[in-house]
């Protein structure tokens, strides 16, 4: 047993939710109180390394993507700070000019003439007017192979050199390689379609995403960040064996820092009754720290893509006054309820990617369809990212007995955008509206959809509190929700949405011993600070993990 | 990647349209054509798997193209697979879910491994009048139907002939594309496809594919005509007219001439390439303005 003393331990159960120290036992909770309390369960280890450190539950991120690890094989140049798996922050690059910059200073590092330089994050949405172009790579460099992934996934740029080297000038003009008035190709490349012309560029980039030292690189990342269990929500075919094993080896090694529990997405393919099937099959294959079992739908696409699908009054109309339409289904609405209806016969939990109030309504309808045919109690199927779900539809939720993880980081990264450009000023104070959802009654989580934002717990909490923009607006006041319940939702509540809180997310007797280890007191610092507490690392399975540069 | 090219064939529309039941038509008349066959996630998985045996066609799941959410796409990962593999197959043919947008997946038809092929929306006449008055997917039904080079007009055999033309109004006024009118399964795949599926080059080479019964193919001379006045000519073609293919030698030099749909396209030659006559196929029969088309361009 090893007794660990702390400056606070926050325990997230209300039967306790304050205590001075922690027993451990076996990689679970044997209890909490003072000292002279767990003094009393026997011989244990003092370890005081946490005696000036805050413990709360492991963080659990219940909606990211593991290319949030493998995007770091390339070079960063988003509008934001952000900090890699070894921890070092990157700046953020703010212009066009800033852009070039930190992509000379990597290639003048770069010792191989021949390699190509990749880099990613670029969000032109935050330069309004400025569009990277191969004119600008080619100050980079003239003769090295330069290709930028844009933020969205929609859009890559290219240097002169590339478009030299795969021949994109020849043959005729199409829409997927855009010219400029000269006739050359501008160097953008249009979904991954255009990417694709770029020779071998796009294939090596994107195997790069996936490749193992991505997947540990996610987990270090979340180990950086407090987070103890994290989530691939959808974003890898597991009817692949190898993918499955690799995912197994990873797991088993002690050294990685997380739990993972990794969605099935049904359109990686096959009938629907073998999907069934596999994924019940797939629980068996759970193991301590690697999770099956759990499905994921998406219903549309993004609001700042203008590909959500969206309720009137939809989107703002362009700058030059034509209507936006309306989004894009990725499932056709039809087709919901019954896709829904058979994995929720076979027992199994659905989480369905629903940012728009439309796509909403469709998968609230097919909720309702299958639990009138089929009741299952205590069934915890999750709309995920919310970020315009209504008043209504969370009562609704709450009587159909489905759980809300909403996107909270996006008041930060897109709240201008969205208050701007995408859903005027109305809609955007009312988006990701935690307050709304803890009010009508429906079990809540927040999230940070890593590798779209950057994974971390105290940032998205920090949001839900603040709903700060960078600009400095307070985005919908009313729809602050206090520290205690941001961190709720940030552990117990998205412990409960992936059925595992009776396991983690809370810290008390029986539980598994995860822990964020914080150098100072979420609950006593000013909420505009919630998300700069430096975090020492985790606690997993009663096991100390060290952020980097810590011991 | 090999030099050999496939061309790739984009079948789209609404749920329950006729997408499986023209491509299964496609395999079962196949004269040994190795398809790749690509159905776009669970919806349409009912490809008849022992038809694809019987082909050596290989069947090839995927996800929906958009990258919304993550780069958790399936296309990517078996169009890079494919571009590896072009040997084992002569083309390529991808049925798009019932919300699929056929022109990002069609795009794919210029990346390496790869020549664009027809994009085909097929719309059913008993439902895609609702389906596009639909608050839901009306805007998609008709965003698939603005993205086609050809629509097919199936189930016509379900409705009355007035129905029929209620519906092929309602099409119309969402593409500018040719319409092919019939039965999903008496539909001339052949001639759809054409020679968008001969195995040997990105376009141009050899015959424009066996024409089905109720088609015929028209030899065209053109030789010495300015790429304009092709174009212009092309451009004027009744909507009945789909396909027509050619290595002909234009007053600016040998051009490749590729018509599918409403796609035309005419592209600078290897000096290599063989000349043949500019082929075009029509419907058989009188058919207003084919003949006088046909005249401007042979006079
Ligand atoms: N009578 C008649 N039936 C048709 C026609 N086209 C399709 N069908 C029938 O309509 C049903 C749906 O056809 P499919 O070919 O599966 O349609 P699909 O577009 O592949 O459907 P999804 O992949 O589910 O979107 C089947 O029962 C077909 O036999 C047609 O032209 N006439
Ligand atoms: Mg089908
Ligand atoms: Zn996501």
């Amino acid at each position: 047993m090893i007794l660990f003393p702390a400056r606070a331990v926050h325990t997230m159960d209300r039967g306790r939710p304050r205590a001075d120290a922690v027993l451990v036992d076996e990689g679970r909770v044997v209890a909490v109180g003072t000292v002279d309390e767990l003094r009393a369960h026997g011989e244990a280890t003092l370890d005081d390394r946490f005696a000036d450190k805050v413990l709360l539950p492991g963080f659990v991120e219940a909606h990211s993507h593991s290319f949030e690890g493998g995007q770091w094989a390339h070079t960063y140049c988003g509008w934001f700070d952000r900090a890699d798996p070894e921890g070092r922050v990157w700046s953020g690059c703010h212009s066009i000019d800033e852009v070039v910059a930190r992509l000379s200073e990597v290639e003048t590092a770069m010792s191989d003439p021949g390699a190509p330089l990749f880099a990613w994050g670029l969000d032109p949405i935050y330069f309004p007017g400025d569009r990277l172009e191969a004119r600008h790579l080619d100050a980079v460099s003239e003769h090295r192979r330069i290709f930028v992934m844009h933020a969205s996934g929609h859009l890559a740029t290219v240097n002169s050199a590339v478009i030299d080297d795969a021949g994109l000038a020849d043959g005729p003009a199409d829409e997927a390689v855009p010219r400029g008035a000269d006739g050359r190709p501008t160097g953008e490349l249009l979904e991954p379609a255009g990417m694709a012309r770029a020779g071998d560029l796009f294939p090596s980039y994107y195997r790069a995403m996936k490749s193992e030292g991505g997947l540990r690189a996610f987990g270090r990342l979340a180990r950086n960040a407090g987070i103890t269990t994290l989530t691939d929500l959808g974003s890898t075919n597991l009817a692949n064996p190898k993918v499955r094993e690799r995912w197994r080896a990873i797991t088993d090694d002690p050294s990685f820092p997380a739990r993972v529990s990794i969605f099935h997405n049904p359109a990686f393919g096959g009938g629907l009754d073998e999907q069934v099937a596999m994924v019940v099959g797939l629980r068996e294959e759970s193991t301590e720290k690697l999770r099956f079992g759990h499905v994921k739908f998406i219903l549309d696409g993004s609001i700042q893509g203008f590909t959500a699908r969206l309720r009137p009054p939809r989107y703002l109309p362009a700058p030059d006054g034509s209507d936006r339409g309306n989004g894009l289904w990725l499932v056709p609405p039809d087709e919901v309820a019954d896709r829904l209806a058979a994995f929720h016969g076979a027992g199994l939990l659905v989480h369905a990617h629903c940012n728009g109030d439309e796509a909403v309504d469709v998968y609230l309808d097919a909720i309702e369809r299958v639990l009138t045919d089929a009741p299952r109690p205590d069934h915890r199927h999750t709309v995920q990212h919310c970020q315009l779900t209504t008043a209504d539809q969370y009562r609704r939720m709450a009587a159909l007995g489905a759980c809300a993880n909403v996107f909270a980081n996006h008041t930060w990264y897109w709240g201008d955008q969205h208050h701007d450009v995408t859903v005027g000023p109305d809609r955007s104070q009312r988006m990701n509206a935690a307050a709304t959802a803890l009010a009508a009654g429906v079990p809540l989580s927040m999230h940070c959809d890593a590798g779209v934002t950057p994974l971390g717990s105290l940032h998205v909490a920090w949001c839900a509190v603040n709903r700060r923009t960078p600009s400095g607006r307070v985005l919908g006041a009313d729809e602050r929700i206090s520290v205690h319940e941001a961190l709720t939702a940030i552990t117990v509540g998205a412990a409960y949405q992936l059925k595992m809180d009776h396991e983690i997310g809370s810290i008390r007797p029986g539980l598994r011993a995860d822990f964020a280890v914080l150098d100072d007191d979420p609950y006593e610092v000013d909420p505009m600070a919630l998300r700069d507490i430096g975090v020492w690392g985790t606690v997993l399975g009663g096991v100390p993990q060290p952020a980097d540069g810590r011991s | 990647m090999g030099e050999r090219r496939l061309p790739l064939t984009v079948v789209g529309g609404y749920l329950g349209v006729g997408k499986t039941t023209l491509v299964n038509r496609l395999l079962s008349t196949t004269d040994g054509t190795r398809f790749a066959v690509l159905v776009n996630d669970l919806g349409a998985v009912n490809v008849d798997a022992a038809l694809l045996e019987s082909t050596g066609a290989d069947r090839i799941v995927l996800s929906n193209g958009c990258l919304c959410c993550s780069l958790a796409d399936g296309l990517t990962d078996v169009m890079f697979e494919l571009a590896e593999r072009t040997d084992e197959f002569d083309h390529v043919v991808i049925e798009l879910s019932g919300v699929g947008l056929p022109g990002p997946v069609a795009r794919w038809g210029r990346a390496p491994g790869f020549v664009p092929g027809t994009t085909l929306v097929l719309a059913a006449a008993d439902s895609v009048v609702d389906r596009l008055a639909d608050p839901l997917v009306g805007d998609t039904v008709a965003r698939q139907l603005a993205e086609a080079d050809l629509v097919a007009l199936t189930r016509t055999d379900l409705v009355e002939r007035d129905a029929v033309a209620e519906a092929r109004a309602a099409v119309t006024r969402h593409t500018t594309a040719p319409l092919a009118v019939g039965p999903s399964a008496a539909l001339p795949w052949s001639t759809i496809v054409g020679a968008a599926g001969d195995p040997r080059g990105p376009a141009g080479e050899g015959e424009p594919g066996p024409t089905r019964p109720g088609f015929v193919a028209h030899t065209v001379e053109v030789a010495g005509w300015s790429r304009d006045r092709l174009t212009t000519w092309l451009d004027r073609r009744p909507v009945e007219v789909w396909r027509a293919k050619g290595i002909v030698d234009l007053a600016e030099g040998r051009h490749i001439v590729q018509v599918v749909g409403r796609r035309i396209e005419v592209t600078a030659a290897e000096p290599a390439a063989t000349s043949t006559p500019l082929v075009v196929v029509v419907p058989e029969g009188p058919v207003v303005g084919v003949a006088s088309w046909l005249a401007a361009g042979m006079s």
